[in-house]
């Protein structure tokens, strides 16, 4: 625009701006040029193309921040922590149906012995997998190195317990109980060590949580920006009906209209953004607790089969199971699962029935219930938990993933933003030109 | 004079202290006794109780199946068409769940069928223990569940001793078996006295841990849980050496060939069958079932059902009475 003719007023200034060598001059000239109307309107709509500038800086920037902050925790943090839950139930997954198997003999049913190969080898692979996209410091790395080898050799206890038992040794029980207490003993434990890892992710969501905050305050400054750039359209506008008396400057008037369409969509942008922010925040805690649910199931389950496994081991796994389906319970019930609820149930009535039959000295009918695939027995209701369970996670997942997303667009605005702080700097350069120009007549 | 005032004392808050324990419903002994009173159970306390072995004689033969006498608790055992027993469920040979068909088996739980066979006759031969009501306890909570009357007997390699005649009533002798040390195939050790700073396993609580940690040549005694899991320590390298009951040893070389019992007896664990106290008919029974089968041979038929491949059958452990 500075080349469009050598008469060009702003190249004018340009000169003479480049040719004052004293101090303080070109302060001064802008005062003498603002003293003027012609070059008072020059000034001001200089400064709403810098206000608009920086209305796109503002913008990008807040829109930068969400991106990265929603980045962060929807494709970083929450899979990660959701990926340590993942493991935590397919290793409790395991460790029940090395019970099972155990409880089976490992001759006359096959199919808890598969599923435990099954669990072990999903575990192996989601604990490499996290190990790998680790984002959680060199304490977490360090935690998941450990739990690896820990899993080795809780496999090795496992398959000792098995090949024991095979041969009808009592002292199978002994490593298979050993095993399960590597699995689940607190502090040093493997799903003990696994939960430090979630721990260590859940801090840096935290974190993340706090930069989308921060990005969204973002806003605010955008605000202040715009509404600065629209008082000077205002007052440009003033001045200039003041002047020339005329009506309305129309390209002051659109520009100040693309100001505070700017300001409306970025407000609507980032209400969006923080209300979507909001409900992948419920969809992550309700995915959170049905893992966190289907560990419990798992676990609740694993102790049916150690108690039968392990008959002189007093109460110790009976207790377990009543705590553990005592808070799986209630998770549930916070949760509103009625399916899982339904099947929760189910399952809960199969452990009496297992329970019944001990107390009544019937231990083969009791392993019958626990492991039998006849309706209303134990691993059938279990399966249907499990599956109740899994399809809620499924659900609750893509609830997520949709929020996260959701949250993620930028409703346009990215592409916007810069169009309309081009239309409010040449609109008014529009509006306020032909004024200029009468003045050179 | 003093001394032996101080012993009665200790003897009586003795008797207290094990009255005054967890079990909610000790009907039969709710009030602290002196020990010269506490009859017909026999005098217990801290200071011994004589030869603890000896129990009630049984009066007269053993009443025909299916007719106990009235007002026994046999009677009510029978009426009630179920023997409730608690059992070992980890012990290889005396009672073991077999992991193929889920039931319970060994020396003790064959044991108990005879005493199901005594109240209910043959007729339970139609289906397994269909009057035998197995549970597998553990020593801890065995004296609780029968004097809670959840249980009539215990079969557990229960040693009877005069601290353990102050929970429960015994009967005469079934078993003899004697503490003594399991090591390595590979190790030198000719007993425990070989085993000068070693690691010895044993059950946490059981008397042949404390004979361990007592032994002259100071092994490092290593309290296990239970059992079995003094064998999985021995096996992982944790412990040298295992020291209990030579059955509990013997079903251990069972399950591991690279182990062998070594050395001479430790201490005695005469086994005895667990009543509630205060049901000395109960006692005198029971005393009677083993009295014929010690008679016909059917204790050696069990001996050497369980034990044959140790070795020859000794006698029968003879039966001591107190009256």
């Amino acid at each position: 625009m500075y080349a469009v003719s050598p008469a060009s007023p702003s190249l004018i200034i340009r000169a003479e701006l480049f040719t004052s060598l004293r101090p303080g001059a070109g302060i001064r000239l802008v005062r003498d040029r603002a003293s003027t109307t012609p070059g008072r309107l020059r000034l001001l709509s200089v400064s709403v193309a810098a206000g608009a500038g920086l209305l796109w800086l503002a913008g990008s920037s807040v829109m930068l921040g969400e991106a990265g902050a929603l980045e962060g925790i929807g494709r970083g943090t929450v899979p990660a922590i959701v990926l340590t839950q993942q493991v935590h139930a397919a290793l409790a997954a395991a460790d029940r149906s090395a019970a099972n198997a155990f409880l089976s003999g490992g001759v006359a049913i096959v199919e808890p012995r598969t599923e435990y190969e099954i669990d072990i080898e999903t575990a192996t692979r989601d604990l490499e997998q996290a190990a790998e996209q680790n984002r959680a410091g060199p304490e977490a790395s360090a935690q998941l190195q450990a739990i690896g080898a820990l899993l080795a050799r809780y496999t090795g206890l496992v398959e000792q317990a098995r090949a024991n038992n095979r041969q009808g040794f009592p002292i199978g029980v002994a490593y298979l109980r050993d095993a399960s207490s590597l699995m689940h003993r607190p502090g040093d434990g493997i799903l003990a060590r696994l939960d430090a890892v979630g721990a260590l992710n859940e801090r840096d969501l935290a974190r993340e949580r706090a930069g989308l905050t921060v990005a969204l305050a973002g806003a605010a400054a955008f605000g202040a920006v715009a509404a600065a750039v629209v008082g000077m359209l205002v007052h440009a506008q003033v001045f200039v009906s003041r002047r020339f008396n005329r009506q309305l400057n129309d390209g002051l008037l659109a520009a100040t209209a693309a100001t505070v369409l700017a300001a409306a969509w970025m407000g609507g942008q980032v209400a969006h953004t923080a209300l979507a922010a909001r409900g992948a925040e419920q969809a992550y805690a309700r995915v959170h607790d049905l893992w966190r649910a289907r560990s419990l199931a798992n676990d609740a389950d694993g102790n049916v089969s150690l108690s039968l496994a392990a008959p002189g081991a007093g109460d110790e796994f009976d207790r377990a199971f009543t705590a553990e389906t005592d808070e799986l319970g209630r998770l549930l019930g916070e949760l509103g699962a009625a399916r899982s609820l339904a099947a929760y149930r189910a399952f809960l009535d199969a452990g009496a029935d297992v329970r019944a039959a001990v107390a009544g000295g019937n231990q083969a009918g009791a392993v019958t219930v626990a492991l039998g695939t006849g309706p209303g027995q134990l691993a059938v209701v279990f399966g249907e938990l499990d599956e109740a369970l899994g399809d809620a996670i499924a659900a609750a997942q893509d609830e997520f993933s949709g929020a996260v997303d959701a949250a993620d667009s930028p409703l346009g605005l990215d592409a916007g933003l810069p169009c309309l702080a081009a239309a409010v700097a040449l609109l008014t350069l529009w509006g306020v030109r032909p004024r200029i120009a009468e003045y050179r007549a | 004079m003093i001394g032996a005032r101080l012993a009665a004392l200790l003897a009586m808050a003795a008797v207290a202290g094990a009255c005054t324990g967890p079990a909610p419903a000790a009907t039969h002994r709710a009030a602290p006794r002196p020990p010269a009173a506490a009859s017909p159970s026999p005098a217990p306390g801290a200071e011994g109780c004589g030869d603890p072995t000896r129990s009630l004689r049984p009066d007269g033969p053993l009443p025909a199946p299916g007719a106990m006498p009235a007002g026994s608790v046999a009677r009510e055992i029978q009426d009630r068409r179920q023997l409730v027993a608690g059992v070992t469920g980890d012990r290889l040979l005396f009672g073991a769940l077999d992991p193929l068909t889920n039931h319970l088996q060994g020396f003790e739980v064959d044991l108990l069928r005879e005493v199901a066979r005594a109240i209910f006759g043959e007729d339970d031969r139609g289906g397994p223990d269909r009057h035998l009501v197995l549970r597998v306890v553990t020593e801890a909570e065995a004296a609780l569940l029968l004097r809670r009357g959840d249980l009539d007997v215990v079969a557990h390699q229960l040693a009877i001793t005069c601290a353990a005649r102050e929970r429960v009533d015994f009967s005469t002798e079934y078993f003899h078996a004697v503490q003594r040390v399991l090591v390595a195939r590979t190790s030198p050790a000719t007993g425990i006295s070989d085993l000068r700073g070693k690691h010895v396993c044993a059950a946490a609580g059981s008397d042949a841990l404390a004979v361990v940690a007592a032994a002259p040549s100071r092994p490092i005694p290593v309290a296990a849980p239970d059992w079995n899991e003094c064998l999985v320590r021995f096996q992982q390298g944790v412990a040298d050496a295992i020291s209990g009951d030579d059955v509990t040893l013997l079903g251990f070389t069972e399950q591991d060939p690279y182990a062998r019992i070594v050395g001479e007896k430790l201490a005695d664990e005469p086994y005895g069958l667990a009543v509630a106290p205060g049901h000395p008919d109960l006692v005198r029974f029971l005393d009677a079932v083993l009295e014929g089968m010690r008679a016909d041979g059917r204790w050696t038929a069990l001996y050497e059902r369980w034990l044959g491949r140790f070795g020859p059958a000794p006698p029968p452990p003879p039966a001591e009475y107190r009256d």
